[in-house]
């Protein structure tokens, strides 16, 4: 009888996409599962998760050869993660326990995954990493403004800055606590691109796509969609997800196609992989390539099908062709909802039993109570609610997200750093604007 | 344990007022550590003892006095039938 697959899953903090318990079902049936935490930095909660779902190992993940040492006497065929920061290390440690090319250099290096997309001609955003303040004003210089500047190796919106004049530059050195000749650890800066709202004009000017891609000879997708996005709040804080696209099919193609393109350059051909892209005109422009699922996705497309898409995640990991297709019942929708740019702390919070009661609501996760700290440089992930709606249509799902709007703009206040109540955001009033669904056709 | 003793115990887990016996666990605000909480309380409370992924694939009241009464089965203690589709704890 052939012996099971043996899959090592590496995890670590918070932010998986695809949290512990749900990889532990879905590869319940598929292969034999071991988890492996780093020693270095991990959370007690997050090790009784683990020990408690599978056999599990720690190791200090800044230490590679031990991880490899570890992978191999855990008899590991194949190793996953759904966490961004250790897609480089399961890069690395694939490549030696099966001879796959290596994209350890391009998880996590987005200046070198840039350039890498320039390189293959599909991108013609003009990047460059810097050092120091020196560096980052020549190449404001050079590419003009407006610019990004972010973490090469961030997730989530964690420290990316809008930089629209050279004033902002030299609040963004100042905040950082650089000096004149200090140096800036792992950033890089690149030009803004504004993409059209293809979605409507109360939604985003980017979309993302989901490519499970189970690594077979022809390089077709096991599973491949478009999700929508709603408005960031400033600077690059995501504000919600929806499932599925009402993006015209001939745009989503187009989507779809770039996604594939950018995989196929970076040398993508296993596994499951979330690209962003700006939705531009007459070619998609990426914003990046992930190497792993994108956050919230599974739980949306489990809300909006029943279909769980973790179990055919792991089948591409493996190696295991297994296509499928979802069918919609319902649209689903999650909303991150963001404080806004100048506050410091939550004055009042509903309890999440209110929200619950809002029509559409199945879920309420992360509520954060009055007196927690906000600052927008932590990103998307420190949004004071997370809500996940349904509703049996894309109207319905419409009306019932600005009656939640709504709500909880009335139910959250917050205090900016001089002590006064700070209100509004750009991003909530674009939500709250009539549907223009014609100019998305 | 019944599925309405169930969401009781659910709904003081999640300091929630609302846990119906066919509410998920994990939709209701239960994250993995609480649900090893739950499987530590019903533990106490029934003897018996669950996993962690049977919570994950059986997360509402119902699945979950399914799987004690079926455990009691298995372990030839009185059964005490689980009550399904009962509208619980609100």
């Amino acid at each position: 009888m052939p012996q099971p697959d043996r899959l090592v899953v590496l995890l670590a903090g918070r932010h998986s996409s695809l949290p512990p318990a749900e990889i532990a079902a879905c590869a319940d049936g598929l292969a034999d599962l071991r988890f492996l935490v780093d020693s270095g930095d991990y959370e007690a909660d997050l090790l009784a998760v683990a020990e408690a779902l599978a056999p599990t190992m720690r190791i200090d993940f800044s230490d590679h050869d031990a991880c490899l040492d570890a992978v191999r006497r855990a008899c590991a065929t194949v190793v996953a993660t759904f966490v961004d920061q250790l897609c480089p290390l399961v890069a690395w440690l694939n490549a030696r326990l099966n001879g796959e090319a290596g994209t350890e250099a391009l998880w996590g290096h987005k200046d070198v995954q840039r350039q890498r997309l320039r390189d293959a001609g599909l991108s013609g955003v003009i990047s460059n990493g810097f050092s120091d303040g020196i560096s980052l004003r020549e190449f404001t210089r050079s590419a003009g403004f407006p610019i990004v500047v972010k973490p090469t190796n961030g997730c989530a919106s964690h420290d990316v800055w809008l930089l629209r004049q050279e004033a902002e530059v030299e609040e963004f050195l100042a905040r950082s606590g650089t000096g004149p000749n200090q140096e800036l650890d792992h950033m890089f800066a690149e030009q803004l691109i504004v993409g059209e709202t293809w979605a409507g004009p109360h939604r985003a000017d980017y979309v993302s796509a989901e490519v499970f891609r189970p690594g077979s000879r022809d390089g077709a997708a096991a599973l491949r969609f478009v999700t929508d996005r709603l408005p960031l709040a400033w600077p690059f804080r995501e504000t919600g997800l929806i499932l599925p696209s009402v993006i015209a099919p001939d745009r989503q193609q187009l989507v779809l196609k770039t996604a594939e393109q950018a995989l196929d350059a970076v040398g993508a051909s296993r596994g499951v992989f979330h690209v962003e892209i700006k939705t531009t005109s007459p070619v998609p422009e990426i914003i990046e390539v992930n190497g792993r699922l994108g956050g919230f996705v599974a739980r949306l497309v489990r809300y909006g099908t029943g279909e769980r898409l973790g179990r055919l995640a792991l089948s591409c990991v493996l190696g295991r062709a297994q296509n499928l297709t979802l069918r919609w019942d319902r649209c689903a929708l999650v909303l991150l909802f963001q404080a806004p740019p100048a506050a410091v702390a939550v004055t009042r919070a509903p309890a999440r039993r209110e929200i619950g009661r809002m029509p559409g609501v199945v879920a309420v996760d992360n509520v954060s109570p009055a007196g927690t700290a906000v600052d927008w440089r932590n990103g998307t992930n420190h949004a004071v609610a997370w809500v996940w709606l349904t509703a049996d249509g894309h109207d319905e799902l419409r009306e019932r997200l600005g009656d939640l709007v709504a709500f909880l703009s009335g139910s959250f206040t917050f205090v900016g750093a001089d002590g006064r109540e700070v209100r509004g955001s750009e991003w909530l009033e674009r939500i709250s604007g009539q549907p223009d669904l014609e100019k998305t056709r | 344990m019944t599925p309405v003793e169930v969401a009781t115990l659910m709904r003081d887990l999640l300091d929630s007022d609302e846990v119906a016996v066919d509410d998920s666990f994990f939709d209701a605000g239960g994250t993995s550590m609480a649900a090893l909480t739950l499987i530590s309380e019903i533990q106490r409370r029934s003897g018996v003892s669950l996993s962690l992924i049977e919570i994950v694939r059986n997360p509402t009241p119902d699945g979950i006095a399914l799987l004690i009464a079926q455990q009691r089965t298995r372990e030839g203690s009185a059964p005490g039938p689980a009550r399904h589709g009962e509208i619980a704890a609100r």
